[in-house]
């Protein structure tokens, strides 16, 4: 135990056992938003969808817009904790924790819009009762589903140690009921060679697990759309786009997390420039692949300009839908990637400023990638309209007040940095060391060049020998 | 529209080479009977422009060659105040005058009417109390069938839509002669396809030679829900021995009854044949909704989600693990 | 007392071993499957296999009928000749208490390339139908007579088959509809399916219940050009309530067409190509040959 491994564990343990004013107002202003999104959703439960912009012609809007944002924010936390621990990088240790935090309260929240958007959410187990396999709302169902509890149990897993650690170390600065809640789900742990042994094999079969099925979301998420008939959503690309754009949207939205987070808990000693230039770096290769799937869905409707394209892309580009297209594509896309990309602005100010307009973007996004697509006219008749209401608008916001209302929650039961495998970091012989990818390591080991210390087995130093 | 195998037999079933024997005899008969039928044709009646079923309440004020003037009561109950019937004809050409008269006195509301005649786009002035009588003046240039209805949303409004015009075709309008022409039909079963039956008419003129190159028309006597009516199966034209013929499908057993006509005038000359099913009707078979390609299944799906929840269960099971272990510590230490 | 919550338990778990046993007799898996499958037909109220389970249109051999609608465009105006809205809407909307703004089956004016026609839209009741296949809990279904129905005491309002529908012929009940006394009495059934219940989907059903009791549909009889045809694949014969004709003869001879054909979704709503020239230029009172005259 070094004093930057206490410095940390103080600064983690600070914020679960002292509720600042600042907090306690944002909380209280959080539940007075999300109140308000209740209280426009009773009206709507009261009235009728009658009270939303809906009508025959756009029957998706905001909630279904707010659904795919939500859904693809959830990425995210499982594609930088899982793809980066896979590929073994070792700067990802401070924030996966926050990641996967978000990945579950946007799930949460996200899952919750479908149900919004019924028009008898009463009906909500009719889908058990009587689902069919054959419409994409039920593969949204399953891989929802698999993926929200295979998140839990990844979520879970690398907490164990840190729950115990909370057990132990808060004592009675903790209520009854937390001190209680720790000691069930810390499980036993007491840091034996077993124990690390079979958490470290269980982390490892989820981070492999949860890869496909985090893309397997999106991608269903995209064939709600790209499975019906409709002008600009009958797209082979539409799965990859998605998924792509929710990895975009989702490091984006880790960032603004992080920027947010490293003011309030005073984490700026492990939420460094350096991760949100790394991240900066991952979010500027997704944006690039994302505006390669984009060019490529434009691309290969604008050349052939089918009459309904055609009428598509002109309403995108130039008519009722040109500013949202155009707000997206600048504020979005183009003056991120710059923000990005280019040497002055490379630092954590430039990176956040860039997230934040992403957030936004790709909200817009999916916008214009659910709207226009309903308002086209299929039959002889003129576009149709869809101007949302208030309570859309209450019912949307509350969402993400929801959403940080969750994540604040998660933040206050558990610590926000990854305790544990922080330890080995800074308490090793290489604080910052990288670490090796595992065919590396395996190899490494059988030529017997490996003997580490036993504190950082989470790497990998011992796990051979139990595991085979 | 695919159909597939209707097994429909011909009660008289006829080889196809004693087609010819039939048609034969055919020619024969109607040769015989040709004078009895054409003058049973309307179009040589003259003199006779306007008949039909005039109900209670229907009048034809005067009727000439060129003209004629009918005047019906409409009211609640149906035209005439009666609920059916209203049927009149008239030949094609004629100038017909139609006047309606309010009939709904006895009605404390006023019941307002507005006539149209279905297939001439022709529509009366409103029709009520106000306004007791009004009338319609067309030249009968189409042949067929015309329905007159109220379009107004009336009291009694069903009683009021099913008058019928039946503007009989012109004689000018078919070959020189036609008038005189007579048709005799018969039927028989094709071996070709299963519910396949040939009907042959003979054309002959009234000197009882056949007559070829007549187009000649075939119907079949049809109902379906509430309608019934002739039905066109097709046409043909008459080959050098007087003998039309048509292949058709029949796709319902029981008593059918078929006519032909020399195409566009005269009266239909029917002949009644029974057929019944001889086997299963298989009937109209949609294609196949899915690609029908094997093990392509969405069932799949939860192929690959056991295999993910299977996983978890690996994972979750460590948890076990751990807390197995803990136990085990815990009650060493 | 006996009874107490453990011999309760006990009692359960030997009833559900004694099931689970018998499913296992009735061989294995798949004998568990049936039962599951069992139980849920017997909740749906609905015999096993019947069309309902989404795998197609079963068949009942002599009886079904096999709808289909034939639109004559030659024929169809728009009813402006009459200078009143489309007849067939009228009716329909009359028909079914169709509720607010509505329009079941629904008369566009169209323009192509400088061609100005009227082209009346019921539900193509598709047989490869979108709606049917993106229904996450069954509620649309193919009856057996190709119409599709949708079943309001299921359906749980996602709109996830208007977004799928080609032909935008799906409605939604948004609010609450409006209470008729004389829609208070009517017992619902997919076919008829008064009275309409909020947040869930409505649209033509062909007049199924007409066709039941033997009568051509409301706006087949109520359309006054007779453009509107009413059809049957199984026998072959259509109507427009003023002449019986063959129908294949007539979709052949008139080169009928279907709406979106290259979607593949095999519409039952077939149109006659025109432009309303039957009846275009015959307005009361500058038409040729038409002279109204007061009695």
């Amino acid at each position: 135990m070094n004093a930057a491994y206490r410095r940390l564990e103080a600064a983690s343990f600070r914020p679960l056992t002292e509720h600042t004013r600042g907090f306690l107002a944002l909380v209280a202003g959080l539940f007075f938003v999300a109140g308000w999104g209740a209280y426009a959703w009773s009206l709507q439960l009261r009235h009728g969808l009658a009270v939303t912009g809906l009508n025959d012609l756009v029957p998706w809007g905001f909630y279904i817009t707010n659904f795919v944002m939500f859904i693809g924010i959830s990425h995210a936390g499982t594609f930088i904790s899982a793809v980066l621990r896979l590929t073994g990088v070792g700067w990802r240790k401070p924030v996966v924790r926050m990641a996967e935090f978000m990945t579950i309260a946007s799930l949460v929240v996200g899952a919750m819009m479908p149900l919004v958007d019924l028009g008898r959410p009463e009906r909500i187990l009719n889908v058990l009762r009587f689902g069919r396999l054959e419409s994409p709302i039920l593969w949204d169902l399953v891989s929802i589903t698999s993926y929200l509890v295979g998140s839990l149990i990844y979520l879970y897993l690398p907490l164990i140690p840190d729950i115990a650690r909370c057990r132990d170390a808060l004592g009675d600065r903790v209520p009854a009921w937390r001190r209680r809640l720790y000691t069930a789900l810390a499980a036993g742990w007491r840091n034996t060679p077993g124990q690390r042994e079979a958490l470290e094999r269980g982390i490892r079969t989820m981070c492999v697990i949860i890869i496909p099925v985090m893309i397997s979301v999106h991608t269903v998420v995209s064939w709600i759309f790209a499975m019906t008939l409709r002008t600009g959503w009958h797209s082979t690309i539409f799965g990859p786009y998605f998924v792509v754009g929710a990895i975009y949207s989702g490091i984006a939205a880790v960032i603004t997390g992080m920027a947010i987070f490293r003011r309030a808990y005073r984490l700026q000693e492990w939420f460094t420039d350096r991760h949100f230039v790394y991240l900066g770096n991952l979010l500027l290769a997704t944006g690039l692949f994302y505006f390669y799937f984009t060019f490529a869905e434009y691309l290969t409707i604008g050349y052939k300009l089918e009459p309904a394209d055609k009428a598509l892309l002109l309403e995108l580009m130039v008519g009722r839908y040109a500013w949202v297209f155009w707000f997206w594509w600048l504020a979005g896309w183009l003056v991120p990637v710059l923000l990005l990309a280019l040497p002055p602005t490379r630092n954590a100010w430039g990176v956040v400023t860039a997230s934040v307009l992403i957030n936004v973007g790709m909200w817009v996004k999916r916008y214009f990638i659910v709207v226009p697509s309903l308002a086209l006219p299929l039959m002889p008749y003129e576009w149709a309209l869809y101007r949302p209401t208030w309570v859309e608008f209450s019912i949307v916001i509350a969402a993400f007040a929801g959403f940080a209302l969750l994540l604040a929650g998660l933040a206050k039961l558990f610590p926000l940095i990854s305790l544990w495998e922080m330890e080995e970091d800074l308490a090793g012989e290489a604080p910052a060391r990288e670490e090796r990818p595992r065919v590396g390591r395996r190899a490494a080991r059988k030529s017997g060049r490996v003997t580490r210390p036993a504190v950082a087995w989470g790497d990998g130093g011992e796990e051979g020998g139990a595991n085979d | 529209m695919t159909r597939h195998h209707r097994r429909l037999a011909c009660r008289r079933p006829v080889a196809r080479p004693l087609l010819a024997t039939l048609a034969a005899a055919l020619s024969l008969v109607v040769a015989l009977g040709a004078g009895r039928v054409g003058a049973a044709s309307g179009d040589s009646v003259p003199g006779h422009p306007a008949a039909g079923h005039p109900a209670a309440g229907t009048e034809v004020v005067s009727a000439t060659d060129g003209a004629v003037h009918i005047r019906v009561t409409a009211s609640r109950h149906g035209f005439g105040h009666e609920g059916e019937g209203f049927r009149f004809e008239v030949r094609q050409g004629q100038e017909v005058t139609l006047t309606f008269e309010y009939g709904d006195d006895d009605l404390e509301r006023d019941n307002p009417h507005v006539f149209l005649v279905q297939g001439y786009g022709i529509r009366t002035e409103r029709l009520d109390r106000n306004n007791p009588e009004v009338a319609v003046t067309f030249r009968a240039d189409r042949a067929g069938t015309f329905t007159i209805r109220c379009i107004e949303p009336c009291t009694g409004h069903s009683n009021l839509l099913a008058g019928r015009l039946e503007v009989l075709a012109a004689a000018g309008a078919t070959p020189e002669g036609g008038s005189e022409l007579a048709v005799g039909l018969a039927a028989a079963a094709t071996r070709r396809q299963p519910g396949g039956l040939t009907l042959v008419a003979a054309v002959v003129d009234p000197a009882g030679n056949p007559v070829p190159g007549v187009r000649v028309a075939f119907y079949e006597q049809a109902s379906f829900l509430d309608q019934s009516g002739w039905a066109e199966l097709g046409t043909a034209m008459t080959d050098p021995q007087g003998l039309a013929r048509l292949d058709v499908t029949l796709y319902r057993p029981g008593e059918l009854t078929f006519a032909a006509r020399v195409a566009g005038r005269g009266p239909r000359t029917e002949a009644r044949l029974t057929a019944s099913a001889a086997g299963p009707v298989a009937g109209y078979q949609p294609e196949p909704r899915a690609l029908g390609v094997p093990f392509i299944n969405v069932r799949l799906i939860w192929l690959a989600a056991a295999g993910v929840w299977a996983t978890y269960a690996m994972a979750a099971y460590q948890v076990y693990r751990v807390y197995r272990e803990g136990k085990a510590w815990s009650s060493g230490a | 007392m006996g009874l107490t919550r453990r011999d309760i338990l006990r009692w359960l778990a030997t009833a559900g071993a004694g099931t689970a046993a018998a499913a296992w007799a009735k061989g294995g898996a798949a004998g568990l499957l049936a039962l599951v499958r069992e139980a849920r037909a017997a909740a749906e109220g609905r015999p096993e296999g019947s069309a309902h389970s989404g795998e197609g249109m079963a068949r009942d051999a002599a009886e079904t009928r096999q709808w289909v609608m034939v639109v004559d465009l030659a024929r169809c105006e728009g009813c402006r000749t009459l200078d009143r809205p489309p007849q067939c809407t009228v009716a329909c909307t009359a028909e079914h208490h169709v509720p607010f703004d509505q329009e079941w089956i629904k008369v566009y004016e169209a323009d192509d390339h400088g061609h100005h026609y009227f082209l009346p839209t019921p539900c193509m009741q598709c047989e490869k139908a979108p709606c049917v296949d993106v229904c996450p809990v069954g509620a649309s279904y193919h009856a057996e007579n190709g119409i599709v129905l949708i079943d309001h005491q299921r359906c749980i309002g996602c709109r996830f088959c208007m977004a799928a529908c080609p032909y935008a012929a799906r409605h939604f009940i948004w609010g609450d509809p409006p209470e008729l006394p004389q829609t208070a009495l009517v017992k619902y059934s997919p076919e008829y399916p008064l009275p309409y219940r909020r947040g869930t989907v409505v649209k033509c059903m062909f007049c199924a219940h007409r066709a039941r009791e033997g009568r051509l549909p409301a706006c087949v009889e109520g359309c006054p050009m007779g453009a509107l045809y009413f059809g049957d694949y199984e026998t072959d014969l259509a109507s427009n309530g003023a002449e019986v004709v063959r129908l294949s003869r007539l979709l052949q001879e008139r080169h009928a067409y279907r709406l979106k054909e290259k979607l593949g979704t095999r519409p039952r709503a077939w149109y006659l190509p025109g432009h309303g020239e039957a009846f275009l230029g015959q307005t009361p009172g500058d038409g040729a040959g038409v002279q109204g005259g007061a009695g």
